[in-house]
């Protein structure tokens, strides 16, 4: 159970977070969702323990985040930050490895079971500087995964991935829910959200919204105010679709 | 595969030792004048001058090595090397002062430690003025305008040096050589190198996890903050005693790590111990260089570091380059 109460938080003068209370639980794909500024990477970043809270606090199975041991806190909860990159020249597989640091060590069937999961093992050789956006975004997942967390923490990880592969991110994600797992993604992609997601945050101006399923939380009126679109909406084999047709301007 | 470099390292530091040069001396006289039984001034070169002037080599050209891979790795940039901290300027300054104040004649021990004094007070203004907060950007800011201040002051010395002796005196020494270095200077700098490097050294997981960016660090359980004061002071450490007993040496700290990363595959941790290892090979080499070559003045140390260094730096940004374009 990972769950924030009253959490507000600023970054320098700026207040980004206010109020934020709810308790998320394993089990669940967690979407959340806002415009551009709304506080969705701040909110995740404050999940994954990173930031100072400048009122209320994150809690991790009962136990204030900021308070536990950094190596127990890296071994539950595995944080992938938006447009991640690689600094160095590193072969895929060390990359994917470094997962490992918070256990010590460096089992390579763990890794290479990562690289599978994401479909990447056949580019285990070579230097991730080197690869295209979208693989890499897929080597950097599989590294969050190496660890086999708790927590999957994952902000905009579709970004840059191809069709095939963005439905293979969120499938796999759905399975680690289904499996127990708790997964919170940051997301922009409406249909995404309202097809994979089992519950939404939706921010506006780092306050609280909505909280709850998807059909409850994407209703019209909230689209239209939080994020300035119409939407056209359908379902197809028993799943919500959902496409942002037109801008609202009021 | 990895202790690799130590074999030329060990051959070299052989023959540094070996080549003697006071005459034709075969190695049978020397291995006697080494055990105590043989030529008494032949045992006093070798044990008071070329064996702490091999290992003022290996301390000192390891510390710009390592502290130049940890600094890249902190900064995650190539371009870093140890000069950027503020640390080799604030003790090239220190040293001057030394000459300029006359207190180097006075008392043989007063450049290395003014030396010592000048790195340690630029290393502290560089902390200062980057803020608690810390951000890489300030460092780097704060490190660039403190060596821009050194190296105006060192300027200032020389300009107003009524000595124009002592003017030529302060420019060789800010060139570096390990000549004429003793025991004593070892002892000066070997504590603050060592506990510098074995600062620099624990910090190796935490320089591998930020190859993904600090954010990343952060969650695999590194605290940036108190990793970036490792590194800061690590090489405040290692890199201000070396440039204390030394002078300035350049392009070794740069050059290095860039030379070895292929090697490290990358990897920040491997490529710490690679780089110091590397680093005491090309002072020695550079050191074997001044001693072998016949010049009518000294050849100094950082001329040679910055002749040989800039040609291979241009080498590699050219090869780089063909492979990105």
């Amino acid at each position: 159970m990972l769950e924030t109460i009253d959490l507000s938080l600023s970054l320098g003068e700026r207040l980004v977070l206010q109020g934020i209370t709810t308790t998320l639980r394993e089990g669940e794909v967690v979407g959340i969702l806002g415009a551009n500024g709304s506080g969705k990477s701040t909110l995740l970043s404050a999940l994954a323990g990173l930031l100072e809270p400048r009122g209320g606090e994150v809690r991790l199975q009962g136990r204030a985040l900021r308070e536990m041991p950094l190596r127990e806190r890296a071994r539950t909860l595995a944080y992938l930050p938006q447009g991640a990159e690689c600094h160095w020249p590193l072969s895929v597989e060390a990359v994917v490895r470094l997962g490992r640091l918070p256990f010590g060590d460096d089992e390579t069937y763990l890794v290479r079971g990562a690289l599978k999961a994401v479909d990447v093992l056949d580019l285990r050789e070579r230097i991730v500087t080197e690869l295209s956006g979208g693989e890499r975004a897929r080597v950097l997942l599989a590294r969050a995964l190496v660890g086999n967390p708790a927590w999957l923490l994952v902000d905009e990880p579709g970004a840059g991935l191809d069709a095939n592969h963005q439905l293979a991110l969120m499938e796999l994600l759905r399975t680690r829910a289904r499996a127990g797992g708790g997964v919170v993604v940051v997301l922009h992609d409406l249909g995404l959200a309202a097809r994979f997601c089992d519950r939404l945050l939706l921010l506006g101006q780092g306050r609280l919204l909505a909280d709850g399923p998807p059909r409850e939380v994407l209703t019209d009126e909230r689209l239209r105010t939080a994020h300035g679109v119409a939407v056209y909406r359908a379902e197809h084999e028993g799943e919500p679709v959902l496409v942002p047709w037109q801008r609202w301007e009021e | 595969m990895r202790g690799a470099l130590l074999i030329p390292l060990a051959l070299l530091s052989g023959l540094s030792l070996v080549s003697l040069g006071v005459g034709p001396v075969s190695v049978g006289q020397l291995w006697e004048a080494v055990c105590g039984k043989g030529d008494p001034l032949l045992a006093f070169l070798f044990w008071e001058i070329r064996v702490p002037r091999l290992v003022l080599a290996w301390l000192v050209g390891g510390s710009l090595g390592l502290a130049g891979a940890a600094l890249q790795g902190l900064l995650r940039n190539p371009l870093v090397e140890p000069g950027l901290l503020g640390v080799s300027g604030g003790a090239a300054l220190g040293a001057v002062l030394a000459f300029y104040s006359g207190a180097s004649a006075v008392f043989a021990y007063a450049l290395p430690l003014a030396g010592l004094a000048g790195a340690a007070v630029a290393t502290l203004l560089v902390l200062a003025l980057a803020g608690r907060g810390g951000a890489i950007q300030s460092l780097i800011l704060a490190g660039v305008a403190i060596s821009a201040l050194c190296g105006a002051l060192t300027s200032l010395a020389l300009n107003l040096s009524a000595n124009p002796y002592a003017s030529l005196e302060i420019v060789f020494w800010l060139l570096g050589s390990l000549t004429d270095r003793t025991w004593h200077h070892v002892a000066l700098a070997a504590p603050l190198v060592l506990a510098g490097a074995a600062l620099l050294l624990s910090t190796g997981n935490a320089l591998r996890a930020l190859s993904l960016g600090e954010p990343t660090a952060e969650s695999l359980g590194y605290r940036v903050r108190s990793v970036r004061l490792r590194v800061v002071l690590g090489a405040a450490l290692a890199v201000g005693a070396a440039v204390s007993v030394s002078g300035a040496i350049g392009f070794v700290g740069l050059i290095v790590p860039h030379l070895l990363r292929p090697w490290a595959g990358g990897d920040a941790r491997r490529l710490l111990g690679l780089s110091a290892v590397g680093g005491a090979l090309l002072l020695l080499l550079a050191d074997v260089l001044v001693r072998v070559v016949p010049t009518t003045q000294e050849l100094k140390l950082g001329v040679v570091t910055a002749l040989a260094g800039a040609p291979v730096f241009l080498w590699v940004l050219l090869h780089n380059r063909r492979s990105l374009f």
